[in-house]
């Protein structure tokens, strides 16, 4: 196994995809089982994975699947928000907790896939294609999940919609 | 427009953190154990200890080489022993008629409303692979027989491939139109007060009435089965991935009479997005037959209809 393929692969991706799946999910610890849940599946099939044309993506897709058929995320959320009004306890600060606390219900709100868009879009920086591998739906897809979900967020908080990404 | 997207952006940064790098070495560590622990830089001892296992039914707890007293051999389970080349040796995938009896003998081994069938199809790389069929929630079985045989068997979990999510190739049914047969009403009735888990099945009963003097014999497989869609809507999202066997079922109603005939309505998702079970929720379940005259696979024909709600549960 080429190790160092493997952590470099685990650093680079492992911060973004919990960050990002932490909205999806409701939960960081739940976010980091699943991406972790994901990396130890790559690890085991370590010499296949490694000569995928992207084990990036294949990770990526392992983890957004099992956020995905989490199933309880939303309610989790909910709940959570309800019971502390600080969804994350790893903040450093919170400059304004009614706001946050109606993103993080706003966002909650969105249809699962609008909000994995939104999340591997603005948390982990990747490109439309590659949110595209990794949500297995076309490019043009994501881009109208952005913009449903920008509009409805818009909607919801009281900004203006953007229109680009 | 940009800036707008920055806002956004900046906000929901603020709002989720990245991992410090002391969480991310502690996940690393963690991603590195687990792995060890299932097979990987132990996987010798463990087949050896699931010998000895097998024959004594013994339970082992043995320290590995980090002292981790977390290091656990289960049980033997002699249906699926250390793979040979599966999930932790590298080479090419083994050949299907080697896996296949391996595969029979543990899905023979599950719960029986789990299993949606065996077969061999062909690979992405053009050779026979061993394909294993899952209810839509059976997410623990698909991980365990991943973690078995890696990439030498192909699992579906419902319409998904196990574990990347990507939809199996499948062209969600439509809901088929046409005018009510005259003198005929259905009604759908749902087992368990029409509740059922996501990705699990549900029985029922369509009840037909005739009313006009003559027989109406209409035509189905050994049970009629039903879709699910939204409250009120036309898109089928939901389907049973159970292979139903026959079709050319008739079912004649006589004239003054009523019948059931049986009904099975499946929560796998068959539209491409999403998991692989409908998400829980409120839904409506559509059922239809057409006259035995049109024969089977008709689609535009006069049909009787029914509807039920149907509430999916977590």
């Amino acid at each position: 196994m080429d190790v160092d393929e493997f952590e470099r692969l685990f650093r680079r991706e492992y911060p973004r995809l919990v960050r990002s799946l932490t909205l999806v999910c409701g939960e960081r610890e739940v976010a980091a089982d699943v991406v972790q849940d994901a990396f130890v599946q790559a690890h085991r099939h370590w010499r296949r994975v490694a000569g995928y044309d992207d084990p990036a993506t294949w990770v990526r897709r392992v983890a957004v699947n099992r956020a995905l058929n989490h199933r309880r995320g939303v309610r989790r959320l909910g709940s959570f928000v309800a019971r502390s009004g600080r969804p994350d306890r790893h903040r450093v600060e919170a400059p304004d907790i009614a706001a946050e606390v109606d993103l993080w219900r706003a966002v909650a709100d969105l249809p699962p896939q609008q909000r994995h868009a939104v999340a591997l879009h603005y948390l982990a920086d990747l490109p439309l294609a590659e949110i595209a591998a990794a949500l297995g739906i076309q490019t043009g897809t994501v881009k109208a999940h952005l913009h449903h979900a920008r509009a409805a967020l818009a909607d919801r908080l009281g900004t203006p919609t953007g229109g680009s990404q | 427009m940009a800036d707008t997207t920055d806002t956004l952006r900046d906000s929901l940064r603020q709002l989720v953190q990245e991992p410090t790098t002391d969480e991310i070495d502690a996940a690393l560590r963690s991603v590195e154990r687990r792995t060890r622990h299932r097979g990987g830089g132990y996987a010798l001892a463990a087949a050896v200890l699931v010998v000895v296992a097998a024959v004594t039914g013994g339970t082992f707890a043995v320290l590995g080489a980090d002292d981790d007293p977390d290091v656990r051999i289960e049980p033997a389970d002699t249906t699926a022993p250390v793979s040979s080349t599966g999930t932790t040796t590298p080479g090419p995938r083994r050949d299907a008629s080697e896996v296949r009896p391996e595969v029979d003998e543990y899905v023979q081994g599950l719960p029986p409303e789990l299993t949606r069938g065996t077969g061999i199809g062909m690979g992405d790389d053009g050779e026979p692979i061993v394909t294993v069929g899952l209810r839509a929630d059976a997410t623990d079985v698909a991980e365990d027989m991943w973690e078995r045989w890696g990439t030498d068997v192909r699992i579906h979990l419902g319409y998904r491939n196990y574990p990347e999510g990507t939809p199996v190739e499948l062209e969600c049914p439509r809901l088929y139109t046409g005018d009510a047969i005259a003198g005929l009403e259905a009604r759908l009735e749902l087992d368990d007060g029409g509740i059922v888990e996501s990705g699990a099945d549900l029985g029922g009963r369509l009840v037909l009435t005739n009313t006009t003097d003559q027989e109406i014999s209409l035509l189905s497989g050994p049970v009629v089965e039903g879709y699910v869609v939204a409250p009120g809507g036309s898109t089928v999202l939901g389907i049973s991935n159970q292979a139903i066997a026959g079709l050319g079922i008739p079912y004649p109603v006589p004239a003054g009479g009523s019948i059931e005939v049986p009904v099975l309505v499946g929560t796998t998702a068959c539209q491409p997005d999403g998991p692989a079970g409908l998400v829980p929720g409120a839904y409506e379940v559509r059922v239809r037959m057409t006259n035995e005259s049109d024969g089977p696979g008709s689609q535009d024909v006069p049909g009787v209809t029914a509807r039920a709600p149907l509430t999916i549960d977590e």
